[in-house]
């Protein structure tokens, strides 16, 4: 459309110029020579009229000079003079016949009519012809054309002398259509005679066609007589001509109309006119090809390359574009090609991008999902379970973060392609991100995806190599199946994530979808929410558990605890909300609530002269926030609390995941003045050698060695190289979970420095463990401790209850 | 042309038996006017018999005299005093006659015997032309050159005097005149003519 618009604006375009200039050339010429016929016939009527002049008085001097000399004639003059009537009359015939007179008369010298040649009864239009004779007498002779009875006459007036003048014959020739004709002979124009007044006029002889005549007369008697020349147009094609006044009676004028048609004139003006509106048309005709041949010549290449353009919007990028020419539209072609060659890789690339994994060569996410959508919809059709199986890596990031990337990307490289190698033939293996994989297994249940998951289980005992380095990598399983787990692609992966979540939670290693899990699961994303509302709602508040030193007997510092009163679920565990709050990276929200709290708490029984260093438990999550250092030193500034009274805690699975950010956040808060414990050790895999790297001056011993170290003779082995290694690096040890008097005098005695524990106290609220220390609190059941009551030493503790 | 005419006569005893009277002439004009024709009439007057003849010659294609007056039943000759011949001839009501070609003396005179102009003109030669005014008395006279004439011894008695000049249909209207022993005072004549040659008014 566009283009048949650009075609047509260009031929009419160029018709329009064409046509314009051609029809001002006409208008131009037209005028120029309608002018010119006009003038030509005007000049002619010019020559004409002079010539009619000149004819009519020479016509005139020549009936003059023949009637003069007859009426010289002696007997004709004898008869005129002293004849009868009778005689007279005949002898005036005989004259007038001579010279082919209308009529003679003879009249006296006063022009009284003596006798004539006329019919009696024209006797009335025959009077006195005074005026003529008055003229004749003054040159001795005169004519004039004089209205007679309805006729024209010329009159002749020569004298009769005898031999003075006695009289003058009269000779009266008629004005007529043979006279009209004879001057139109020899003047060359139509010659009308006409006679009569404004508004009635009638014609005396015409050498116009009947019907002419009769247009002329109308037009005199309708429009009057024109001064001087004029252009009418009449049955009979235009007409250019003048009136001359000829002659008077009594009864009107009488009127030379001398006409000329304009036709003859006007012949080579319309030939010309023609010729141009011919040699218009067929230029106007030509231009209109030519202009359509050129417009299409630019705008067929044009409607080619718009349909490439066109193909390549729409996707198909094998239409190549081709122009042959060497002009501008060549040019626009080729670079439309390399645009298309270029769009066409480029979506190849971002195709094969954005469905694969670039470092596994792995199907990605987008990938699978499309597959898992496909599968789905066929194992529906075919009522065919399908299998998803999501395998997460353990504790990669150590990998990563102790090898390198490069380690880290080389395992899963070669976890990919192992992969590949065991995966059966219509299965999909995809990299869903990170150290995620998962595998479509079209055709199979659950209970087959659990042995294919054992299969791979297998196959990761052999460790992976990096620079001829084995690397040890564990992997946790999930799998749900179709349709029982779920019936979108969606729900599949989620589950499928669930269970490998609950794998990795339950150190099981493979694990297929639960809806328990699922349920609890959901019941952690209401938790969440209601977290975030605890705070507001202030159900939050912090307990504290004294740790003593066994060696002093003081309560020198405590632990602080985070306890949730819900409203409606009432005192949720901490075991239930920290490791979900973990999960979610909302600890780092509570971490620092209980900070907060902390600080202001401790700051106000400093201000009340009671010192107690307050340990407070630090997340995973914690350790990776760079700025948590600033915002203690905030804290502490804003509440005037010197900074040995915050203790901080970390368990040896916070920094495992990225130990080298733990470790400069630690430093930096051991610089900042506090101290560190180590919490729950014995249950990680932390080693001592790599706890010296840390600046940590107290480890906890986890609940679950102290127990039993009473009666278990391997425990207490445990521990006492466990305290005696510790003191060996210069940490103090402090036992958790010490509920009786038997393992506080055990451990005493293998050298333990402080304990937490219930045989001490649980955890108090603030105004609880005033009381307390004060010494007011029945719970103090141990009567051989003494408790300070100036808290000066301090020891740490673990988490207790 | 008008044919009335203003006469003013005065009459004066003349010398000898008869009283002379001396009459002016003029033009419309006031002017004296030279060869007009004046004459007296009366009843009185007894016919003379035969008037003598009288002649007018054709000399160098002119008449000589150019203007004449003559009684009634004068004989008028036209001798041809010129090598070529002329043709007399005059169309006037008084006499109408044709002299056919002649040279010499013709051989009959014209006997004028009506009163009236005559205009006399030759067939050959239009220009020719001479008048004759024929008149019933024997009293008449043409004015010298300066418009006067005088009749000699007049025998006193009543008069009626007339002028004419060439052009003129018909002499002026008569005006009676007494003439007494003694001269008569100057008359004077006017009449509506114009000098020959000055042309038509």
């Amino acid at each position: 459309m566009r283009t048949l618009s650009l075609r047509v604006r260009i031929a009419v375009l160029f018709l329009a110029l064409l046509a314009l200039v051609q029809i001002v050339t006409l208008l131009l010429v037209n005028a120029a020579s309608y002018d010119a016929a006009r003038a030509r016939i005007s000049d002619e009527l010019d020559v004409g009229e002079r010539v009619f002049q000149r004819l009519m008085s020479q016509d005139a001097e020549r009936l003059s000079q023949a009637a003069r000399a007859l009426a010289a004639d002696f007997a004709f003059r004898e008869a005129v003079s002293g004849g009868d009537a009778q005689t007279i009359v005949s002898a005036l015939e005989n004259l007038g016949s001579r010279v082919r007179a209308a009529a003679t008369l003879y009249v006296d010298l006063h022009g009284t009519v003596v006798a004539g040649t006329f019919a009696p009864e024209a006797r009335k239009g025959f009077g006195q012809f005074g005026e003529l004779i008055a003229d004749a007498r003054r040159t001795g002779g005169a004519h004039q054309i004089l209205l007679i009875n309805d006729r024209a006459y010329q009159v002749v007036a020569v004298p009769v002398r005898a031999p003075v003048t006695i009289g003058w014959v009269l000779l009266c020739f008629p004005v007529d259509m043979a006279r009209a004709q004879e001057l139109q002979h020899l003047t060359g124009l139509d010659v009308s005679f006409v006679a009569g007044r404004a508004g009635e006029w009638r014609s005396l002889g015409s050498t116009l066609p009947p019907g002419e005549v009769a247009g002329l007369r109308d037009a005199l008697s309708a429009n009057g007589v024109p001064t001087r020349s004029w252009v009418v147009e009449r049955e009979g094609g235009m007409r250019q001509g003048r009136a001359l006044d000829i002659g008077i009676g009594t009864e009107g004028k009488v009127l030379a109309v001398l006409e000329r048609p304009m036709e003859p004139a006007l012949k080579y003006w319309r030939e010309l006119r023609s010729l141009l509106l011919g040699l218009g048309a067929i230029s106007l005709v030509l231009s209109a090809v030519f202009s359509v041949l050129i417009a299409r010549g630019v705008t067929r290449p044009l409607d080619r390359l718009l349909e490439c353009v066109r193909s390549i919007r729409s996707g198909n990028y094998e239409l190549k574009v081709t122009a042959e020419r060497d002009d501008e539209i060549g040019a626009v072609a080729r670079g439309l090609d390399h645009m298309r060659l270029g769009i066409r890789e480029r979506e190849h690339r971002i195709l094969t991008l954005a469905y694969q994994d670039t470092l596994t060569l792995l199907p990605n996410r987008a990938r699978l999902n499309d597959e898992l959508a496909a599968a789905l919809g066929m194992a529906a059709a075919n009522a065919t379970p399908v299998s998803v199986v999501l395998l997460g890596l353990d504790r990669f990031r150590s990998v990563n973060d102790v090898l390198g990337h490069g380690a880290g990307d080389e395992v899963l490289a070669q976890l990919g392609a192992r992969l590949r190698a065991v995966s059966q033939p219509g299965s999909c293996v995809a990299r869903l991100g990170g150290d995620e994989f998962a595998i479509l297994l079209p055709d199979t249940s659950a209970a087959a995806a659990l042995l294919v998951a054992r299969g791979i289980q297998q196959v990761l005992e052999q460790p992976f190599m990096h620079q001829d380095q084995p690397v040890d990598v564990r992997a946790s399983i999930g799998i749900a199946a179709f349709p029982v787990h779920g019936g979108d692609p969606q729900t599949l992966l989620r589950n499928a994530d669930i269970a490998m979540y609950a794998a990795k939670q339950s150190k099981a290693g493979i694990a297929t979808f639960d809806p328990a899990i699922d349920d609890a699961q959901k019941d952690h994303l209401s938790l969440l929410g209601e977290l975030r509302l605890a705070v507001e709602r202030n159900e939050l508040e912090v307990h504290y558990q004294p740790k003593v030193d066994l060696g002093s007997g003081h309560v020198g510092a405590a632990e602080a605890l985070l306890r949730w009163r819900h409203p409606v679920r009432g005192r949720v565990p901490p075991g239930v909300f920290i490791p979900f709050a973990e999960q979610t990276g909302y600890v780092k929200v509570l971490t620092r609530w209980v900070l907060r709290e902390v600080v202001r708490q401790c700051s106000e029984w400093q201000a009340r002269g009671c010192e107690i260093q307050v340990a407070v438990n630090l997340s995973a999550r914690d350790l990776m926030s760079e700025d948590l250092p600033d915002f203690i030193r905030g804290l502490l500034a804003e509440h005037d609390l010197p900074a040995y009274l915050l203790r901080l805690e970390v368990t040896e699975s916070g920094f495992l995941d990225d130990p080298q950010r733990a470790r400069q956040v630690l430093v930096r808060l051991a610089q900042a003045g506090h101290s560190i414990s180590v919490d729950d050790y014995g249950t990680g895999y932390s080693s001592l050698t790599y706890l010296r790297q840390l600046p940590v001056d107290e480890l906890k011993i986890d609940r679950s060695f102290i127990a039993g170290i009473a009666v278990e003779p391997n425990l207490a082995v445990i521990v006492r190289s466990t305290i005696e290694m510790g003191h060996g690096l210069g940490m103090k040890i402090v036992a958790e979970g010490v509920e009786d008097d038997d393992v506080r005098r055990r451990l005493m005695a293998l050298g333990c420095d402080a304990i937490q524990g219930y045989l001490i106290s649980p955890p108090l609220d603030a105004g609880a463990f005033e009381r307390w220390l004060s010494g007011a609190l029945p719970e103090r059941a141990v009567p051989d401790i003494s408790v300070a009551s100036e808290p000066t030493a301090t020891l740490a503790f673990g988490r207790a209850g | 042309m008008r044919a009335a005419a203003a006469l003013l006569l005065a009459v004066a005893p003349g010398i000898g038996w008869g009283a002379d009277l001396r009459v002016a002439v003029e033009d419309g004009l006031g002017r004296p006017l030279p060869e007009a024709i004046v004459y007296l009439s009366s009843p009185a007057l007894l016919p003379v018999g035969v008037p003598a003849p009288v002649s007018i010659d054709q000399r160098d294609r002119q008449f000589v005299p150019r203007v004449s007056v003559v009684q009634t039943g004068t004989a008028v000759s036209f001798p041809n005093s010129d090598q070529v011949r002329h043709s007399v001839y005059s169309f006037s009501r008084p006499k109408v006659f044709t002299l056919k070609l002649y040279a010499g003396k013709p051989a009959n005179p014209v006997v004028f015997d009506k009163p009236g102009p005559v205009v006399l003109g030759c067939n050959i030669h239009d220009e020719m032309v001479a008048w004759l005014l024929v008149v019933d008395t024997p009293l008449f006279g043409k004015t010298d050159a300066t418009g006067q004439y005088v009749f000699h011894g007049l025998k006193p008695g009543d008069y009626q005097l007339s002028g004419w000049y060439p052009g003129l249909e018909n002499p002026s209207a008569a005006k009676p005149v007494s003439i007494t022993t003694q001269d008569s005072p100057a008359q004077r004549v006017h009449l509506d003519a114009r000098p020959i040659g000055e042309g038509a008014p």
